[in-house]
């Protein structure tokens, strides 16, 4: 757990999945970012995303209520979390205190960024998550064949709003 | 016809308030100290700041100045002012403002009465129009809105001003319609484009884009953040190629404003709006609440493409985008498909004709180059019907319908976005696909053209690039080939 004690330091995007069948949870957290301050405002330009969490499965509200709470226990510097689908947002949101509900709708902008920084190397996404990811990328489409790791990873993507 | 021949009373009475007038001062800023402009809440003598007397020094040295800009530096009111100082010498002088709206020409117009009223010891006017303002004996000025056909039928104009031009969808008609009316007066014309900064793209960013050896939006921030400047910070201008003079001024060139050290937090306060519209609006930056789909970069690497004849090696395919007789364009363009790479080797783009025009022209383009695909739009209606009359006259060949919907859209542009970044889709550098491209936009969760543009080509090509090779084999795995 210590090693995402940094997860304040630069800022960090957390998204929930769902569809009919399945949920995924991802948390990312900027690395190499440059954070400047402009006439007193702190403006903070990101180079590189890290997964620091990632778990999915099947919709079960259970598994979602226990893996969402211990996703707010560990990782208490989360900004927000967003999700997708406003039904569950109550759900999510009793387990963790600051929870936003966004529409996603697989959107060009986040697949071509998220393409882009895949490309580049700068999502970094560690050994552990590396073959679950590598598998859905593969097949993942946005409207036929939505995954849930991918569809959370593009959320978060999402979320960032400046990237050097 | 009969003629009235006025009389000598009728002469003498009109020139005697002009005769008893003092003679305006031949200098600029002698003549502005005697205006009187309201400013912060006060009626007061108008005494120019440094950048305003630099753009009367330019008007003076320079036919072309394109002026980006923050808001609310006066800079219109230096460019009336120069107008009325030169209609006060020259009784031929003739100037035309082109507005944003009608109520900025008519508030422009107020403000030129209003500094007349300092004045009124050497000119007087002679005219009491809201868009005309006459000088009694003296030179005109007009005033008038940006959505009329330019200035034509004016005789010989001397200064233009063209306001807003980033905002005005009808600048670029409106400057060509009128620059003949300035065709004799040669080098004495100045012809001015001010805006602040909008979209990086249309008529005002080509402008000041045009004929630079630098990256201007680099220098718009590098001037704001007070890295570049000249004499004094928040002001920088240079010559281009083409001897325009392109001059950025940022409020760190105002005196008062640049005492407040939190100006554009201020700013958000006072105007109760968001950080975009004020880092747009008062801080040079060239950004857009809707966000452009294909970067700029992109679009221009690939026209590289030409319009070809049929070649027999190749394979051609086809997207139909159909349109009624209104100002939709009904858009077939014919895409080249050779060594994995798409291009557009011909463009079918026509509007306001019958269907029977444009299934008799679509016909024709099928047989010569031997199309054996095409996509039809069939959402709405409209193309259901060329659907139905392509594939009874074309039975041999492949004829796809294609819905757009909120879903379907977005991957066909994804695709095509796609196949530019890889260099797969090429076409004309003249193609008008590359102007649609350029203003296609992300509006919400809306994709579309921008105001006043299309998409048409843009979407047929989309068809043709969905219904070929390129994607038709690859339904899955959009990030296919990325390797973790």
């Amino acid at each position: 757990m210590n090693k995402h004690h940094d997860l304040h330091r630069f800022n960090s995007y957390s998204a929930i999945w769902f569809d009919e069948k399945c949920y995924g949870l991802v948390v990312t957290k900027s690395v190499n970012g440059e954070e400047i301050y402009r006439r007193g405002t702190k403006v903070v330009y990101e180079t590189d995303l890290e997964v620091v969490f990632a778990c999915s499965g099947e919709l079960s509200e259970k598994k979602i209520k226990s893996e969402v709470a211990r996703l707010g226990s560990v990782y208490r510097n989360i900004l927000s979390l967003n999700c997708n689908n406003s039904l569950m947002v109550n759900t999510v949101k009793n387990q963790l205190v600051r929870c936003s509900y966004e529409a996603f709708d697989n959107s060009i902008e986040a697949i071509t960024k998220a393409k882009t920084l895949l490309n580049d190397k700068r999502i970094i996404i560690p050994q552990e998550y590396k073959q679950d990811y590598q598998q859905e990328l593969d097949v993942y489409h946005p409207i036929e064949n939505q995954l849930p790791l991918i569809s959370g990873l593009l959320m978060c993507v999402l979320q960032v709003k400046d990237f050097l | 016809m009969f003629k009235v021949t006025p009389n000598q009373k009728q002469i003498d009475k009109y020139f005697t308030e002009v005769n008893n007038l003092k003679i305006v001062p031949n200098n600029w800023e002698q003549f502005v100290n005697l205006c009187t402009i309201r400013s912060g809440g006060n009626m007061v003598k108008f005494n120019p700041y440094y950048y305003q007397k630099l753009i009367s020094k330019l008007m003076d040295k320079y036919n072309n100045i394109v002026v980006v800009k923050s808001r609310q530096l006066g800079i219109t009111q230096v460019c009336i002012s120069k107008f009325l100082h030169r209609a006060s010498l020259n009784t031929a002088y003739s100037a035309m403002c082109f507005l944003r709206n009608s109520e900025d020409a008519s508030a422009v117009s107020r403000r030129a009465r209003q500094m007349l009223v300092g004045l009124n010891e050497y000119v007087v006017p002679d005219s009491d129009n809201v868009g005309y303002l006459k000088l009694k004996a003296l030179g005109e000025l007009y005033f008038k809105n940006s959505s009329k056909e330019g200035s034509r039928s004016y005789d010989s104009v001397l200064d233009f001003l063209f306001d807003e031009v980033a905002f005005s969808q009808n600048m670029q008609h409106i400057v060509s319609a009128s620059s003949p009316s300035a065709a004799l007066s040669g080098k004495l014309t100045t012809k001015l484009f001010i805006s602040t900064p909008s979209a990086k793209n249309g008529y005002f960013w080509d402008l000041l884009n045009a004929d630079n050896n630098c990256d201007i939006e680099q220098m718009c921030v590098d001037v704001s953040e007070g890295k570049l400047y000249k004499d004094i910070p928040g002001l920088y201008w240079f010559v281009d190629k083409k001897g325009t003079v392109k001059l950025i001024i940022h409020f760190l060139a105002h005196p008062i404003y640049k005492q407040q050290s939190n100006y554009l937090e201020y700013r958000l306060e006072q105007d109760a709006t968001d950080e975009e519209t004020v880092q747009r609006e008062y801080n040079l930056r060239f950004i857009d609440s809707s966000v452009s789909v294909f970067e700029s970069s992109l679009v221009r690497k690939n026209a590289i493409g030409a319009n070809e004849n049929y070649d027999e090696t190749a394979q051609y395919y086809a997207g139909l985008d159909t349109a009624t007789t209104g100002n939709d364009w009904t858009v077939l363009p014919i895409l080249k498909y050779q060594n994995n790479r798409l291009s557009l080797v011909h463009l079918y783009r026509q509007r306001k004709q019958t269907a029977d025009y444009h299934l008799y022209h679509i016909g024709s383009l099928i047989k010569q180059f031997h199309i054996k695909n095409i996509a039809v739009e069939i959402t709405g209606g409209v193309g259901q019907l060329y659907l139905e009359s392509l594939s009874k006259e074309f039975r041999h060949i492949n004829i796809e319908a294609i819905r757009t919907t909120g879903d379907s859209k977005p991957l066909m542009i994804s695709n095509l976005q796609l196949a530019l970044e890889r260099e797969q889709f090429i076409y004309p550098s003249n193609s008008p696909i590359i102007d649609e491209l350029l203003s296609f936009r992300r509006q919400g969760r809306k994709l579309e053209a921008a105001t006043g543009k299309h998409d048409d080509v843009i979407m047929g090509c989309a068809f043709g690039v969905t219904i070929s090779p390129l994607f038709k084999e690859r339904k899955r795995g959009i990030f296919g080939g990325i390797q973790l």
